[in-house]
């Protein structure tokens, strides 16, 4: 069952320049192209992974799946539905510090708790989201007190305790070391299999997408179109060093024009 | 030994100063009415003291301070807040003050004496000019700057109304307006000198005016380095309130 | 927490600020006066006044346009002024006469005392400070000047607060400066200075201020104000018996020290006069006529227009 369709998805920006700086940059008066065409759908309960070269408007995709941005043509459906702005259903994970740093770890969750109307009940799951994450006892930190690694969790908390039916990340572990990233990813594959929210994940890390996705959508470069969709119908946990994982993985390298797989 | 430091290098650093004056002032033989040496004005400041009249002169700044320095805080941050959210009143005022903005408060010493006569009225009010536009663009900026991850994550999570404003704007920006604050609370103090120049009969800005008309230096140099000391101290006052939790977060990003 | 500490900061300081300067007995008549001893007959009045329990309430300016913006502001109903910016106040409509005069000469030419000046002539391309354009000091060195076939432009003439004259002369920053007492007696008593020529000599009778009292209280309280300007008056002629009293009275009130008032009042005994008080109106025509040459005024004005005797 499709859960999200992107249909002829554009999206060009207003170039504010005059001049054109290069003959090959993009002119004044026709925008400045980022998407092109883009078509694709997510079925419900996926783990999709997005990969492709810096700046090729995988992010500009996810503020308009998030209802941040509007397309320039085509549309965003979800359930059938076009989206029309923000909005609790589908929560974006960010790229850099999403987390209020003038709230403690528990307000910037209980942001996320809305939909519990009794306080009692809300604080209990606020405490049983942060509990899930690791975070208990650093319930009354502020976000400049806890760790890198702390702070994804408290933002991923933050994003789960909504239910969300999308959860939209956009490169969550990029700035994060690289063990606290492999541990990060080990949640999420676990966070995949207890929740049945859809989730899209910006990547640039090609093992990251190996291990979590159920699916890779790999995008060209600007103007961006979808370039491969890699199904991955492996079970976790997934050895990325034998069999056809490896082979997948080598295949991958070399469509991005790496030819020995390191 | 990093506390002890804290506060032995100022007490060393005063200290050489102070040592220095006296020297400079024995060694290039100074009358007393050019410049008096530091025990002369340790003289006049006990009797400034001793006679009421140093009390009554800091309390006279302070107070005008403090008023002129309040208003502007109540005026100018939520004007800042206005012009940092409504795009149309921020193009219709910023020009505005962008053009009243760099006009010192001591131009308008003549204005201010001729609408609001000698005394308190026209001192708090140039002190409320010296605050009153540099903070209203320290807000409006704060509002202008806040990080676009902010408000996308608010309107994620369905923060609306009023909410969006108390439990975002106003937070993100809050660490902004206290460096304001503190940098207006400083430039205040500078102008309450000036503002006292003007005919009222106390304050410190006064003490030094009438030192100097009375032909006593040592009062003089002696209402300096009060001022110099209460401006340390409100300083460290305002200083406090970059140590609160929920503003703290900006020293630590830094 | 924050806000309440503020807010009970406000209310202490202000309520602080309050009580330690309890205001006098309302609507008393407001007097601004300058620290100089041509303004001596103020400090007198008051210290007179004030044991009778009648005083004023006196308001000592450190600058002359300061005064200027507190009278036109209504916060001064009497002024110790310069004459010729009572003069052109009036001549600008400004409601207010001249009563009296605050004394006679007192207004001296110091050149440094090293220096090399032995003559007004020798002024030519000197730098001369005077208190201010609307000053009869400055109208006092250009009728010098005028004496000794100089023109103003072969000086080069500053404006500077009369008691920055002493230390500027000192310093060298300006060669020679024409100011009321004591600031002139204080570049001697530095001895840093010297008097190249006093005005009781070059400009017998010499004015320096006036005595300017608004029409509002000269109409609303017109018995009030001739007692206060009678008290002026006799004042000046006390003073002419008492000199040395005078100084020790005088001394506190204007901030200056006993002993500088002292040499200007007893040094000789028309260095300052404080008799012949009250304003000829030729005087004062006379006085128009030469702030109309010196391009400070139009056209000469009638002295009998801008005086006001009705307190004798």
């Amino acid at each position: 069952m499709n859960k999200i369709e992107v249909r002829g998805l554009s999206k060009s920006y207003k170039e504010r320049r005059k001049k054109r700086r290069s003959p090959g940059d993009c002119g004044y008066r026709h925008g400045c192209p980022v998407l092109q065409d883009l078509d694709f759908r997510i079925e419900e309960g996926s783990f999709t992974c997005f990969i492709g070269p810096s700046g090729c408007g995988k992010s500009t995709l996810f503020r308009i799946m998030a209802g941040f941005e509007k397309p320039t043509t085509g549309e965003v459906l979800v359930d059938g539905v076009p989206i029309s702005g923000p909005s609790t259903r589908h929560i974006f994970v960010f790229q850099e510090d999403g987390l209020f740093p003038w709230m403690t770890a528990m307000e910037n969750v209980a942001l996320g708790a809305g939909r519990f109307s009794d306080p009692v009940e809300r604080e209990r799951e606020i405490r049983d989201f942060l509990d899930m994450v690791g975070l208990k006892g650093f319930e009354n930190h502020y976000p400049h007190e806890l760790s890198g690694g702390m702070r994804r969790r408290a933002e991923v908390a933050r994003a789960l305790i909504a239910n969300p039916e999308i959860l939209l990340m956009d490169e969550p572990f990029g700035a994060l070391d690289f063990i606290t990233r492999l541990q990060m990813r080990e949640e999420m594959v676990n966070v995949h299999q207890m929740f049945d929210s859809t989730i899209l994940f910006i990547t640039h890390d090609i093992d990251e997408a190996l291990q979590l996705g159920d699916r890779i959508i790999m995008l060209s470069g600007r103007p961006s179109s979808v370039k491969a969709d890699i199904p991955l119908p492996f079970p976790h946990p997934r050895d990325l060093a034998i069999g056809e994982m490896a082979s997948l993985r080598k295949e991958i390298y070399f469509h991005i024009g790496i030819h020995a797989a390191l | 030994m990093a506390l002890k430091g804290l506060h032995l290098h100022p007490l060393i650093s005063f200290g050489l100063a102070i040592l220095a004056w006296e020297a400079a002032i024995r060694c290039l033989d100074v009358p007393a009415y050019r410049f008096p040496g530091p025990l002369a004005v340790a003289e006049a400041m006990k009797e400034l003291a001793l006679s009421g009249r140093l009390f009554a002169s800091i309390t006279a700044s302070l107070f005008r301070v403090t008023w002129g320095f309040y208003l502007a805080t109540c005026a100018a941050i939520p004007l800042g807040l206005v012009m940092g959210i409504y795009g149309p009143a921020r193009a219709f005022l910023n020009p505005l003050v962008q053009f009243l903005r760099p006009i010192s408060p001591l131009a308008w010493i003549p204005v201010a004496l001729m609408w609001l006569g000698i005394g308190d009225r026209s001192a708090i009010f140039l002190i409320f000019l010296s605050s009153f536009f540099p903070l209203l663009v320290f807000t409006m900026s704060a509002v202008l700057s806040i990080k676009v991850t902010y408000i996308r994550v608010g309107l994620n999570f369905g923060v609306t109304g009023l909410k969006r404003y108390t439990k975002i704007l106003l937070p993100a920006i809050l660490p902004d307006i206290i460096t304001g604050l503190r940098i207006t609370l400083g430039t205040a103090w500078l102008v309450i000198v000036a503002a006292e120049m003007i005919a009222v009969k106390s304050g410190i800005g006064y003490l030094i005016i009438d030192g100097r008309n009375s032909m006593r230096m040592d009062y003089v140099v002696a209402g300096m380095i009060v001022i110099g000391i209460i401006g340390l101290a409100l300083d460290w006052t305002i200083s406090r309130l970059e140590m609160l939790p929920s503003v703290r977060w900006v020293r630590k990003r830094r | 927490m924050a806000l309440l500490a503020a807010l009970v900061w406000l209310v202490a300081i202000t309520a602080l600020h309050v009580w330690m300067s309890k205001p006098g007995a309302k609507k008393r008549l407001q007097v601004g006066f300058l620290p100089i001893t041509c303004h001596l007959t103020c400090a007198v009045a008051f210290n007179r006044l004030s044991r009778t329990g009648k005083a004023f309430d006196a308001h000592k300016f450190s600058a002359w346009p300061d005064m200027i913006e507190a009278l036109k502001g209504g916060d001064l109903d009497v002024a110790f002024i310069l004459a010729p910016i009572a003069i052109a106040m009036e001549n600008q409509g400004f409601p207010a006469k001249i009563v009296l005069l605050a004394h006679r000469n007192g207004t001296a030419l110091v050149v440094a005392k090293d220096g090399g000046i032995h003559s007004i002539a020798g002024l030519k391309g000197a730098t001369v400070a005077i208190p201010i354009r609307y000053s009869c000091q400055m109208l006092a060195l250009r009728r010098l000047c005028r004496q000794h076939g100089l023109s103003l432009r072969d000086l080069n003439m500053v404006e500077l607060s009369p008691p920055d004259m002493p230390f500027a002369l000192a310093s060298g920053t300006i060669d020679a400066y024409i100011v009321g007492e004591p600031y002139a007696a204080q570049a001697e008593f530095d001895g840093t200075g010297r008097v190249l020529c006093q005005m009781r000599d070059a400009w017998p009778g010499f004015i320096s201020s006036v005595v300017f009292v608004t029409q509002h209280v000269l109409k609303d309280r017109k018995e009030e104000v001739a007692r206060l300007i009678e008290a002026f008056y006799q004042a000046g002629k006390w003073i002419e018996g008492h000199r040395s009293e005078a100084a020790r009275i005088a001394a506190p009130f204007l901030g200056l020290p006993e002993p500088l008032i002292r040499y200007v009042l007893l040094s000789s005994s028309n260095r300052v006069s404080y008799s012949d008080l009250v304003p000829k109106p030729e005087e004062i025509s006379n006085l128009s006529r030469e702030m109309v040459d010196a391009g400070l005024l139009k056209r000469p004005m009638d002295g009998k227009k801008i005086i006001d005797l009705s307190w004798r």
